[in-house]
């Protein structure tokens, strides 16, 4: 992702446990509001954030003792959001005993304007950007 | 971080029964709202009334979907009223209307 300087940027980290996706789209959608994103937008945003992050809790770190950490990255410039929810995970496997619906990456696709998924340059784990025009740039 | 964020009311009518959800449903929450549908006589109406539901995501999607199972398997008929906000637009999403019944006002549901 890249960031021009004058970008407000939102750069958080947390444990991928429940209440993770509740956390980060709370904050994602205050830091948009202060920058002056208006709702309709910011509810496209903590949507995708909310399943992202969910995705990341329920399957990043299955297995293991204890939960790693899920990586929220948001960029507001004038006419863009742009996020990303990473993880240090084992990356994207199939799983026929998931306990969601798998309609994450469905919902996600239908909100944003472009959408990446892929591994972590030089590191472990799964990243998925996602970008959104902004309906009324501010 | 606690997600006691959902409240759920229960207001039972004859051959109804009104279950109305606010808060976030969430991964985090969406167990509260399965725990709190409990037994059902079968022919009985349930209404989920998500019209003052501030978030729901798919996981909420998938809780309305183990619901419609149960419904079918059990006898009696699942509703969904939601407004206009975010709730609707995720139902709208994966299409829950061609397997759920879905409104705007609870009494559509009888």
């Amino acid at each position: 992702m890249t960031a021009s300087a004058a970008s407000p940027v939102l750069q958080l980290t947390v444990p991928a446990e429940s209440g993770a996706a509740r956390r980060l789209r709370i904050e994602a959608d205050r830091f948009l509001g202060d920058g002056g994103v208006t709702e309709p937008d910011r509810d496209r945003v903590r949507l995708a954030v909310s399943e992202a992050v969910t995705n990341v809790v329920l399957h990043a770190y299955r297995g293991r003792a204890r939960a790693g950490p899920v990586h929220l990255l948001v960029e507001l410039s004038p006419t863009l959001v742009r996020v990303s929810v990473g993880d240090e995970g084992g990356g994207m496997t199939p799983r026929p005993d998931s306990p969601g619906a798998g309609l994450g990456l469905p919902v996600i696709a239908s909100l944003v304007d472009d959408l990446g998924v892929s591994g972590r340059d030089g590191a472990s784990g799964t990243e998925v950007r996602m970008t959104f025009a902004l309906t009324r740039p501010g | 971080m606690s997600d006691d964020t959902l409240q759920v009311g229960l207001r039972h009518e004859p051959d109804r029964v009104i279950v109305a959800v606010t808060g976030e449903l969430d991964e985090g929450t969406a167990p509260e709202l399965r725990d709190a549908v409990g037994p059902v006589t079968p022919g009985t109406r349930v209404v989920l009334d998500l019209r003052r539901l501030a978030f729901m995501d798919s996981a909420g999607i998938h809780l309305l979907m183990h619901l419609d199972v149960r419904a079918r398997s059990e006898g009696w008929r699942l509703g969904v009223a939601v407004g206009t906000g975010i709730v609707g637009r995720v139902l709208q999403i994966v299409r829950l209307a061609d397997r759920v019944e879905v409104v705007e006002d609870p009494d559509e549901l009888r």
